[in-house]
């Protein structure tokens, strides 16, 4: 891709027109994946799915397959599920305990921590292999924050901590309201959606606007009673550096508290761990989605596990993984309470599947709207006739504006009839995306072992 | 397994077949018990697509009228193929298990084909067989499908 189309972009992008060739074309996501996806802390799972030594899940990493696992001494690592020796995946499982992972074709194996140890016939086959070197490739950075395992491949990445930045306030708001923490309810479900991972992210982001129209049907059967009346409560986080979240006034009337638990579980919090503006922040308003740039989203709200029952609020982690320019995957976990009674996890759950995943009846529906702007994005109409999609409600509207009295970081907005926070998502995509990825590092640069014959320039470690 | 009980089975299921292929869906609801229980789940991965009830399966047709449940709008008719069916009487009830494809073309999505088994337990009612819970096995561990608005 060559720089002067990203620099064309950088005007558009910054007076809220946005590109719509971004959302269609491979090229863009070669190097969104080098650029972002390569770079930036991801999600990889939910503590809870790895709690023992030995415990592994298969994950995608970008569009990569990696073992998610918690090693003998207890330290999670990302491995890319790729023998060194022929690049045939080492683990076909997409879950389990294991102490080593032996590649299926020629036999090397690997210790959960992704050292070498061994291969067959190894004291004739490899009588001077620096083990060492040959280990299965590990992200050098693997962090956690409120259960959530993040990797990242930059190893001058800043700390998790710092890249979350004013997120971290928020997240101890979702997932700190007790010590024993939120738990995987099952595993995710997948499935394959014609959309581009960017639509999905900024919908989570900030986007309340489209449900009055896309989710009406939800009103027509009373699972919402009024969307459009949801809106209105509704207003956006906007953390400028691509995290953000939509916030809203409580749902449910007391009993329930702001965030829709019932008494019988909000006594259980232990709110005394947050900070005076974070409890102000509890009783005030909640958070009902997120985004942590680039591809992790939340979502929080009260559903009906079965017309007539009470209503219960769950709450599901969902990333959004490029497959291609046009295709995502969807993961999606249901976190439960550990301190909740069971009735109300499994009734949490129940509404959960009831609203959202591929059979749920909001969610069924977003993916019939998102497959639209990468078909767009390949169009030689729309390259002729204009290549814009309209990113500018909210600018220069006094209506949509920042709050002044505002209790947390990060800029709340009055509405959410704007969208502020997805013009702050694609400038930080602008400038990643603008930012070469960082060199190899030395330590990844192997020596050439009893070479005789020219070095390639891939084994010489050429950048 | 008696062949007549067999036969019964199988024709409730092609009917049943027909009427969700042909979108009468109210039809269907009154094939199910009050309390009928349904669920859908990957083979071999520990999560659920639905956990429903007679109740949500009927806000389910209801949303299908309201004119904008956009997944299946304009409407995607179905075509299935039901197979291999198992009927075996236990006491008053019949547990029958099935297996089936079903094929269905919407506007801008891949064609979708799923393929799975389901396990049914019917209950006998002045009005004939009626199904009191199914489970729903889909192969796949990853669903290609972009969602899963059909009733299987």
């Amino acid at each position: 891709m060559d720089s002067a189309r990203l620099l064309a972009w950088q005007r558009d992008i910054e007076s809220g027109l946005i590109p719509v060739e971004i959302f269609g074309d491979e090229a863009v996501l070669r190097l969104e994946l080098e650029r972002i996806f390569g770079k930036s802390w991801l999600f990889v799972a939910h503590e809870t799915e790895v709690p023992n030594c030995g415990d592994f899940v298969l994950r995608r990493f970008g569009q990569d397959e990696v073992i998610c696992v918690r090693d003998k001494r207890g330290t999670l690592r990302v491995l890319l599920n790729h023998c060194r020796h022929r690049g045939t995946p080492v683990c076909r499982e997409h879950r389990g305990n294991a102490s080593q992972f032996r590649c299926p074709y020629h036999g090397w194996v690997y210790d959960n921590s992704g050292a070498w140890v061994g291969a067959p016939f190894k004291r004739q086959s490899y009588p001077a292999l620096d083990e060492s070197a040959w280990g299965l490739l590990s992200a050098p950075r693997v962090e956690s924050y409120r259960g959530l395992v993040f990797a990242s491949l930059d190893e001058g990445a800043p700390p998790l901590r710092e890249y979350l930045g004013d997120m971290c306030w928020y997240l101890d708001c979702a997932f700190g309201l007790h010590s024993d923490g939120m738990y995987v309810h099952t595993e995710a479900q997948r499935w394959r959606v014609r959309a581009n991972w960017k639509t999905a992210a900024e919908n989570f982001l900030c986007d309340a606007y489209h449900v009055p129209s896309l989710h009406r049907s939800i009103e027509g059967i009373g699972l919402v009673p009024d969307v459009n009346k949801a809106v209105e409560r509704q207003f956006h986080l906007d953390l400028e550096n691509g995290h953000g979240a939509i916030l809203s006034e409580r749902m449910l009337p007391p009993p329930w508290s702001t965030w829709g638990y019932p008494p019988q579980v909000s006594q259980l919090f232990e709110l005394e761990r947050l900070t005076p503006e974070q409890r102000r922040f509890l009783d005030t308003y909640l958070i009902t989605t997120f985004t942590i740039y680039p591809n992790l989203s939340f979502i929080r709200v009260p559903g009906l596990p079965e017309p007539g029952l009470a209503p219960v609020v769950y709450t599901c982690l969902r990333q959004w993984q490029p497959v291609a320019a046009d295709e995502i995957e969807i993961w999606s976990w249901t976190l439960s309470w550990r301190v909740a009674p069971a009735w109300f996890n499994d009734a949490a759950h129940k509404a959960s599947l009831c609203a959202f995943g591929p059979a749920g009846m909001f969610e069924q529906d977003d993916t019939v709207a998102w497959s639209g702007a990468p078909a767009m994005g390949r169009s030689v109409f729309a390259q002729r006739r204009g290549q814009h999609l309209h990113y500018q409600m909210g600018n220069a509207n006094p209506e949509y504006r920042p709050r002044t009295d505002w209790m947390g970081p990060g800029v709340a907005t009055t509405t959410a009839l704007g969208e502020g926070p997805q013009r702050s998502f694609y400038r930080r995509w602008l400038h990643d995306m603008r930012r070469p990825a960082p060199a190899a590092a030395a330590s990844h640069r192997l020596p050439v072992l009893g070479a005789s014959c020219e070095a390639s320039p891939a084994e010489r470690g050429t950048p | 397994m008696s062949a007549a009980l067999q036969f019964e089975c199988a024709e409730l299921l092609y009917d049943e077949a027909e009427l969700l292929d042909d979108g009468h869906f109210e039809r269907w609801l009154s094939l199910l018990t009050p309390d009928m229980t349904y669920e859908v789940r990957p083979l071999g991965v520990d999560c659920w697509y639905s956990l429903e009830t007679a109740a949500t399966l009927a806000l389910r047709v209801k949303r299908l009228a309201t004119g904008s449940a956009w997944a299946q709008q304009p409407w995607v008719p179905t075509r299935r193929l039901v197979g291999n069916v198992r009927a075996e009487a236990r006491e008053s009830e019949v547990q029958v298990r099935s297996r089936f494809l079903v094929y269905a073309l919407q506007d801008g999505q891949p064609p979708m084909l799923l393929c799975g088994e389901r396990s049914d337990r019917l209950v006998r009612t002045e009005h004939g067989l009626r199904f009191a819970a199914r489970s729903v096995q889909l192969l796949g561990r990853v669903l290609h499908q972009p969602n899963l608005a059909i009733l299987l």
